[in-house]
């Protein structure tokens, strides 16, 4: 019962970073397993069965830009960021920085009051 | 199964799921995505699958989040009221109930078997179309909340994030509701009881005209019965006769929801007694509604030639009668909008002018 409690709130609390992980892997072309195993060896993990509905909703958003590479065996879908992704990308950049940073001050700064 | 055929069930079952127009790139991604996992994981289909999840789990998140047929807004309303038909539909059944055994029964087994029959019978059928008529009204104001939802609301744009995050959303304290005033607030219990008196009546008509009569026992035998109703002309009557008692339970579920005098309630009751009037207009001028035999019938029955002209059956079956009928309910609708009307524009004008500002 707690270790699914503690589950819960992990993954509550990796969903909301995961759009700004995905993006900042986006600024060159890759298609969805190839970010899965490149967030992997950075250490953040990401099911593919959470990744690949997440491309799809950045796409319709306008965030990303797809393609598919039909020249290989297995035909993939290549994603990358659009402009307007780059636009977005950079503002949540500098949020994360700001939050980091006073999340980090609430954690280790009770000694200051 | 085969390594090739548990993957092709696996898309199929994700596939199905989701939109139309996405399924054939979503198809074919997963075959790669499958493949590559397979390879450079050096894991089994099984393993890889297993991994992935349950189909349907993995096809809802392709799903856009958030469409619901009834929503959380509505959802406990929703229940309750849904409660609250079904209690009135087993009153109904077991009025039905009694009535068909009591009128169709010869001795104890007899009763036994009409009553247990009307009783299921209207009770199944009654629910299934009550539950059902009022899951389309929920979802209806479900859909046009939704649009009300997104109507205020601007465009997000990319200046927004450095902003204040509340400017981003357009609701101000002015747009709070006003607490009603005492006066003005709906009894919860009057709803109630009005959605299931017109759902016992409603049910009633359909299944049961002939509790709406006259029966004449003689030693405990029913002897003879009649209808108040035109029962001839049933089939053509009661379409309307119900549209407009339908009318009459929106009209009291938007009550019961909203809870006090206000606009939207006065619209709703303007509309529904304006309804209500044109169908009862309708009704007595172009069919005969009641019997016109009733007041005959009723005499022979009780062996009498004639009724005082103090009774009102007096008048049965007269022009006299139908327009007195006609009178009698524009004059109950008239004060029902009037009240309707008072205490929305006495108790809560004052309430829509500071949300002006």
């Amino acid at each position: 019962m707690e270790k699914d409690l503690l589950e819960s709130l992990l993954s509550e609390l990796r969903r909301g970073t995961l759009i700004l992980c995905v993006l900042s892997q986006l600024d060159q072309s890759r298609y969805g397993y190839a970010l899965v195993q490149s967030m992997e060896e950075k250490g953040v993990s990401i099911d593919p069965n959470t990744l690949y509905p997440l491309l799809r909703r950045l796409e319709k958003q306008g965030l990303l830009s797809s393609e598919w590479d039909t020249s290989e065996a297995k035909p993939r879908k290549y994603y990358k960021r659009t402009e307007y992704g780059e636009q977005i990308y950079e503002k949540l950049v500098e949020q994360w920085k700001l939050m980091s940073v006073g999340i980090n001050e609430l954690l280790g700064g009770s000694k200051d009051e | 199964m085969s390594e090739q055929e548990m993957i092709e069930r696996y898309i199929y079952d994700v596939v199905k799921r989701v939109p139309q127009d996405c399924r054939e790139e979503i198809r074919m991604e997963l075959q790669s995505l499958i493949d590559d996992m397979c390879e450079q994981e050096n894991s089994s289909v099984e393993e890889v699958l297993q991994k992935l999840g349950e189909p349907a789990k993995f096809a809802r998140r392709y799903r856009d989040e958030g469409s619901y047929l009834i929503g959380p807004d509505y959802y406990d309303d929703y229940v309750w009221i849904v409660k609250i038909a079904l209690f009135g539909i087993g009153i109904s059944a077991l009025v039905s109930a009694v009535v068909n055994g009591i009128t169709n029964s010869g001795d104890v087994i007899n009763f036994l078997v009409e009553f247990f029959g009307e009783f299921f019978e209207t009770l199944i059928n009654g629910s299934f179309s009550v539950i059902g008529t009022l899951t389309i009204i929920f979802a209806i104001m479900e859909k046009k909340k939704a649009k009300l939802d997104i109507k205020p609301g601007k465009k997000w744009s990319v200046k927004d994030l450095s902003k204040n995050v509340a400017t981003v959303n357009s609701w101000t304290p002015f747009l709070l509701p006003a607490v009603p005033d005492k006066r003005a607030v709906i009894s919860r219990g009057d709803s109630v009881f009005s959605i299931i008196f017109t759902i016992v009546f409603i049910v009633l008509l359909i299944f049961a005209p002939q509790v709406f009569g006259a029966f004449h026992y003689e030693g405990g035998k029913l002897i003879s019965s009649t209808c108040i109703f035109n029962l001839d002309e049933w089939d053509r009557i009661v379409p309307l006769f119900v549209f407009s008692l339908f009318v009459g339970m929106v009209n009291y579920i938007v009550r019961l929801v909203i809870g006090y005098h206000c606009k939207t309630v006065m619209y709703s009751t303007i509309i529904t007694n304006t309804v209500q009037i044109a169908i009862a207009f309708i009704l007595l001028n172009y069919f005969p509604f009641f019997n016109v035999d009733f007041a005959n019938q009723v005499k022979s029955m009780m062996e009498i030639t004639t009724f005082s002209n103090g009774d009102i059956l007096f008048y049965w079956g007269s022009k006299r009668f139908d327009n007195f009928m006609l009178l009698f309910i524009v004059l109950i609708s008239l004060l029902d909008i009037g009240v309707s009307l008072y205490k929305t524009l006495r108790y809560n004008n004052k309430v829509d002018k500071i949300v002006e500002k």
